[in-house]
């Protein structure tokens, strides 16, 4: 049995050599991320005074839709040629393959965030709304953030390995299940917005989120899989 | 190949219909008590009454995901047809009781808040419970009944379980500052009580009969693809059937 970790790191590097060949999932999440951002900013843009209120809502919505286009691709390499049945004969612990998938979906992630987050800064003009050091805060939320959406769609990205499965759509399954983490992000959001400077409990919320389904998607992802 | 399927159906045990008559029997009383012994609410009127059948409604909702997600945990540790049946049945009756809380919710918010909705805490995780189990039953039905679907499901319906607790609190730290309408001080009058906890048996026993009844269902919906394969196998059944 080779361990967690160096599985991880041969599906990570597998996928990253993939896409950088390809493009296809990058390309796909970042003009989406930036398509949907215009969408919003056209939709819901009212004053450059009052954008505080309501831009938590556009960073958060635009980071849980763009990341769930990336879901959609996330286990497409290995529905080709049944390349999911060979990473199931192998002898290898499961979690390897969960830990290599969600690094996968973190990257596409923050890239499309890196993107998308200084353009709803820039179109909704939030500059004023924020100083140094709450920009730091507000990293921190969305990189936990970010980080509990990736453990659940991974998670159930797997679904769409099954032919029949895909019918469902991926969104049903993942949005309910992610509802604490786009409340407290959203929320905390504004209160940084806002001015506050801490939002301790927002973060701890979206941290024991985290640790909690980290913890769940690692016991039962191999079980989900392996029959 | 054998010649008998294995999957028994058994018949309705005596326990079965103890509860179908429960639920019948107390049903009526619950109706009985709540319309004409407990007393009319003072500032909500006649339309409080339909506390007696939306509160038990929306407490069977969460007691059967609750089932349902140890259910499926014990299918993920040892896979028994049983449990997954089980699994199934729960969640969709869940899905109806959920479905039956959240009309009645907003017919007696109208009256009592003046709005049909409210971000309230129990409503909002009522709603997220809901969603999370709908999207179970949308993979059972459209999933086909194959080993790989059964398991995606009851995965999901573990992860349901810690996020009871999860959307719980940041609804309520959400809308925490929001003035506690709902009865804070409890049921004072014991006609009251009595007609609540009256509703809370009867929607409990009819929870169990339909549940009972769906994974009834289920192990026959099991034993007809199997007959049919063994049918099939047998080449003694036309191809597009």
């Amino acid at each position: 049995m080779t361990s967690v970790l160096t599985v991880a790191m041969l599906v990570y590097r597998k996928d990253i050599a993939i896409e950088r060949r390809s493009k296809e999932t990058l390309f796909t999440v970042l003009s989406f991320g930036l398509l949907a951002t215009l969408v919003f900013a056209l939709s819901f843009f009212i004053e450059n005074d009052v954008s505080g209120a309501y831009a938590p809502g556009v960073i958060w919505t635009v980071v849980l839709f763009a990341s769930t286009l990336g879901l959609q691709r996330l286990f497409e390499s290995e529905r080709e040629n049944d390349c999911f049945g060979g990473l199931l004969l192998a002898p290898i612990d499961l979690k390897g393959v969960y830990v290599g998938k969600l690094l996968v979906q973190l990257t596409f992630s923050g890239l499309m965030e890196a993107c998308t987050i200084p353009l709803v800064f820039l179109f909704f003009d939030l500059f004023p709304f924020m100083d140094a050091g709450r920009l730091w805060t507000l990293l921190l939320l969305l990189a936990l953030g970010t980080l509990g959406f990736a453990i659940i769609g991974t998670l159930f990205a797997a679904m769409l390995l099954s032919t029949r499965l895909r019918e469902v759509l991926l969104p049903i399954v993942v949005y309910p299940l992610v509802t604490p983490v786009l409340i407290a992000g959203v929320q905390g959001t504004r209160l940084l917005f806002a001015g506050t400077e801490s939002v301790s409990h927002w973060i701890t919320l979206i941290g024991a989120f985290d640790l909690i389904y980290l913890g769940i998607a690692l016991a039962i992802f191999p079980k989900m899989l392996r029959a | 190949m054998s010649d008998t399927p294995t999957t028994q159906i058994s018949t309705r045990p005596f326990a079965y219909w103890a509860f179908f008559a429960a639920a019948a029997g107390l049903s009526l009383l619950a109706l009985g008590w709540g319309f004409f012994l407990a007393p009319v609410e003072a500032t909500m009127g006649i339309v409080q009454k339909i506390f007696y059948f939306h509160v038990p409604c929306a407490m069977s909702m969460q007691a059967l995901f609750v089932v349902c997600g140890l259910a499926s945990f014990g299918y993920l540790i040892k896979p028994r047809a049983a449990l997954d049946r089980l699994a199934v049945a729960t969640a969709e009756v869940g899905v109806l009781m959920g479905f039956f809380a959240l009309t009645t919710g907003p017919l007696w918010a109208r009256k009592a808040w003046g709005h049909y909705w409210e971000w309230e805490p129990r409503l909002t995780l009522t709603l997220v419970l809901a969603f999370m189990f709908v999207a179970y039953t949308a993979l059972r039905s459209f999933g086909g009944s194959d080993e790989l679907t059964k398991r995606i499901a009851a995965g999901l319906a573990v992860a349901g379980i810690p996020a009871i607790y999860l959307v719980r609190v940041a609804v309520t730290w959400w809308r925490g500052t929001h003035p506690r309408v709902v009865w804070s001080g409890g049921l004072t009058d014991p006609d009251m009580r009595i007609a609540f906890w009256l509703g809370v048996a009867a929607i409990g026993c009819l929870a169990v009969v339909l549940t009972w009844e769906r994974s009834r269902l289920e192990a026959a919906r099991a034993a007809v693809d199997e007959l049919t394969l063994d049918l099939m196998e047998r080449d003694l059944l036309e191809d597009d059937v």
